[in-house]
């Protein structure tokens, strides 16, 4: 099936609004993310790769506006404990990893999605699963004398089925971002059944996304989710509690774009390397989700210290252990100096090895530069 | 903005589909449709179509066939041997196989005659008293499943059963002598019996203390030697065996004798071929009165033996105590299907006495008569040179040890005899139980 006719996204140049907002087109020169965002956000970092600046720019854009818009239902007052919660527990954190830094830094932020109304004309063929109960039997012999357990199995049985399907599907989510992958395992999932009408008003401050792959890219999965969409239906027509090698001949009509906005809130603190993290927060649901590192340089520093008191109490007790041989008694609390002075010496390492080992495991596997700005 | 799709009027669904009710409005659904059982469950009236005379499956003929003007037709059905479909124990077939055959007696009117005919309990089929006309499929089975959906037909015919039966009247010798002489049978009926038979595969692991067996030399104080002497190491051992039972046969009914029926046994069950009405034209058949759930208590005390039996057999030695064992039963399947069995009773002596064939071997089973003065007299034979032996002994022993002899030989003939006797009388004992 090829690519379906669809209308073209047009160069936008500043505008004083857009979508009944003031928004204006901006980009990042650094990671070539467009959104569109108030006037004064334009020379604040990028809140996709935090390392350029936003600067007025055209961007590609659908002249009408979003359809569909998921309120943020974490307020800001709530952002705190939510960071709060996610930077508890960090021993050695870097010292700009605070909730109240984090806080300070979030930016609220729309992205996309694309949504996709088609009528689905065609013929299907698919193998359909029943399931069903069976009763085994488990026997025991024990102490002269037989003993029956039943169990209760469950299989499924597959039977092939074929037919029509002639349905309309509304509102088929497709990713809109090169990143939605990255961003989705970060944030968790979104609720769409609580998103709304687009309302211009409902967008406040925060900045939009501006879709970087185009209808026509997300063309085949479009085709995907809404060929799962009918997959489903058939499923249920069938009266089968599964599906499997489903295949459909299907044409599309009456394929409707537009887009659906989800929100999140986007902050950051800087590694001992200077390099900003990326933390992301759902607007909807609160998870937050990002790396969450230990300072190797602060686990240095305190190290350091406690050497330094080891160093201090050898010291002493070499003193005490040469001004015993005066006084015996002060030997004694020489030997016992000398041994804290091995113990807190020993102490040392943990603080030392404790960020490497703890970094090792936490990383940033959800989102990763690599992840989030493929495009440089 | 409209894509290119399939024209809708021009598909057409695969071949031997059907269409099936959909849930979903705008999509329609079709299923294979189930492979045609053209009127075998229904209700099935034999008469020739040259003559209208009553036709019956013949066994020689190998068909349904008109005794009166010798029209014949071949049944129309597949041998499908071990090979036959098997179903799962679902919940829901449980279930069904409850509930029994409905109605335990009903009436119904003849379609040839127009008479009103009684069919008694479990009778699948009937012959019409008043144009004897033969009829098929007189009871709905309450699922798919639970009607019969296999059978071996008769293989072997009246005349070589009578014969087979006087032969084996004839035998044996603790029976009357005039048993084959005084008794005819020749009046044998035909019956399909219902069998469920059962397959599964077995994993039984078992854990027991084990002993072997050693010679050990010891000290004896009291006479002060060295001997020998057998002892036993107990270990504790484990051990797995996995079984697979295959069409192990229970009797799905109670009006014949379960002890008979297994010594008909065996049936080649690679004859079993697809149902038809058309073998039990003329002959009678029975519906289960033993269900499904039933049947299957039956099959596992046997399973349990067998799988026992093979975990004893695991253990290398005869010393076992503290023997446990768990069976999982898995993959286990049923079907039933119905067997040929010639049925007879005959009197000697004013007492009744069953007699069974089965009509796909020929093999004879039943109860016959014992003649007790010879049992007696056989086990007072084989106890007497022991007896005697041993009354001999005795007093030669009390006179000088000449009769040590005797009282040995006379001990090991007096256990032979006894265990000999054993058999001759549990023989006699099963020969004449039902």
């Amino acid at each position: 099936m090829n690519a379906p006719d669809l209308p073209a996204t047009e160069l936008t140049e500043a505008v004083e609004s857009l979508w009944g907002a003031p928004l204006q087109p901006a980009g990042c020169p650094v990671c070539k993310a467009v959104y569109l965002v108030p006037v004064q956000w334009l020379g604040r970092a990028c809140p996709h790769c935090l390392r350029g600046r936003l600067e007025a720019q055209p961007a590609w854009l659908r002249r009408e506006p979003p359809e569909l818009l998921a309120p943020f239902r974490v307020q800001r007052g709530q952002l705190e404990g939510i960071l709060a919660e996610f930077t508890r527990g960090v021993w050695l954190h870097p010292d700009d990893f605070t909730p109240r830094s984090l806080l300070q830094r979030a930016m609220p932020v729309f992205w996309p999605m694309w949504l996709v109304d088609a009528g689905l004309v065609g013929d299907w063929e698919a193998e359909t699963g029943y399931e069903y109960q069976v009763k085994s039997s488990q026997e025991s012999f024990v102490d002269g004398a037989w003993h029956t357990r039943e169990q209760v199995e469950a299989r499924l049985r597959w039977e092939p089925r074929a037919g029509t399907l002639e349905r309309r599907y509304e509102n088929v989510s497709v990713p809109a971002v090169g990143d939605h992958p990255a961003l989705t395992l970060q944030t968790g999932a979104y609720r769409p059944d609580q998103a709304v009408r687009y309302d211009p008003t409902q967008v406040g401050p925060a900045a939009l996304r501006v879709p970087d792959i185009q209808p026509e890219s997300a063309w085949p999965q479009a085709q995907t989710a809404l060929k799962q969409a009918a997959a489903e239906d058939c499923r249920k027509a069938a009266g089968a509690q599964q599906v499997r090698n489903f295949a459909i001949r299907a044409g599309y009509e009456n394929l409707h774009w537009t887009q659906m906005l989800l929100p999140m809130y986007v902050t950051f603190y800087t590694d001992d390397a200077g390099q900003p993290q990326v933390i992301l927060v759902n607007g909807q649901t609160g998870r937050a989700g990002g790396p969450r590192l230990a300072s190797q340089r602060k686990g240095w520093r305190v190290a350091g210290i406690l050497a330094g008191v080891a160093l201090l109490l050898l010291v002493s007790g070499l003193l005490m252990a040469t001004l015993g041989a005066l006084i015996p008694p002060v030997a004694a609390l020489g030997a016992l100096l000398a041994g804290l002075a091995f113990l807190v010496g020993a102490a040392a390492l943990v603080p030392a090895i404790w960020p490497w080992a703890y970094n090792r495991g936490r990383g940033n596997p959800a989102r990763s530069d690599q992840a989030i700005g493929g495009r440089k | 903005m409209s894509l290119s799709h399939p024209n809708l009027a021009n598909w057409r669904p695969p071949e031997d589909y059907q269409p099936v009710s959909s849930q979903v409005e705008g999509v329609s659904v079709y299923a294979p449709a189930p492979k045609e059982k053209p009127h075998t469950d229904l209700p099935v009236t034999y008469a020739c179509p040259n003559c209208g005379a009553s036709t019956r499956f013949d066994v020689a003929a190998g068909g349904v066939a008109c005794e009166h003007c010798g029209y014949t037709t071949a049944v129309h059905s597949e041998r499908v041997g071990r090979r036959a479909a098997e179903f799962e124990f679902t919940l829901e077939t449980l279930s069904l196989a409850q509930q029994g055959w409905g109605l335990a007696r009903r009436e119904l009117h003849c379609d040839h005659c127009g008479a009103v005919l009684a069919v008694p309990e479990n009778a699948m089929t009937a012959t019409c008293p008043f144009c004897a006309s033969n009829k098929v499929n007189l009871r709905a089975a309450p699922a798919e499943q639970l009607r019969p959906g296999f059978l071996i037909a008769f293989n072997v015919q009246m005349d070589t059963i009578r014969r087979r039966a006087a032969e084996w009247l004839a035998k044996g010798w603790f029976h009357p002598s005039d048993l084959a002489s005084a008794v005819v049978v020749d009046r044998f009926n035909g019956v399909y019996l219902p069998f469920w038979t059962f397959d599964s595969a077995i994993t039984a692991r078992w854990s027991a203390e084990v002993g072997y067996e050693r010679t050990e030399r010891y000290y004896d104080a009291g006479s002060k030697d060295w001997k020998t002497r057998v002892v036993i190491d107990w270990r504790h051992e484990t051990g797995q065996v996995d079984l697979s039972i295959d069409d192990l046969l229970v009797s799905g009914t109670t009006h014949a004798s379960r002890a008979i029926l297994e010594r008909l046994n065996p049936f080649q069950l690679n004859d079993l071929q697809t149902y038809t009405p058309d073998c039990l034209a003329g002959w009678q058949a029975l519906t289960y009165d033993v269900t499904l759930p039933a049947a299957w208590e039956q099959g596992k005390a046997v399973i349990r033996e067998q799988a026992r039996e093979a975990c004893y057999a695991d253990i290398p030695t005869q010393h076992v105590r503290n023997f446990k064992m768990t069976a999982d039963l898995a993959d286990e399947t049923w079907r039933y299907i119905l067997l040929p069995v010639y049925l007879a009773a005959y009197q000697y002596q004013g007492k009744v006495y069953q007699l069974m064939a089965n009509g796909q071997t020929g093999t004879i089973a039943g109860q016959k008569p014992v003649a007790w003065w010879k049992v007696w007299l056989a086990i007072a034979a084989l106890l007497a040179p022991g007896v005697l032996l041993g009354l001999i002994g005795l007093p030669l022993l009390a006179v000088g040890g000449v009769g040590l002899v005797p009282l040995v030989i006379g001990a090991v003939a007096l256990v032979a005899g006894g265990v000999f006797s054993y058999q001759i009388y549990r023989k006699a004992v099963e020969s004449e139980a039902a």
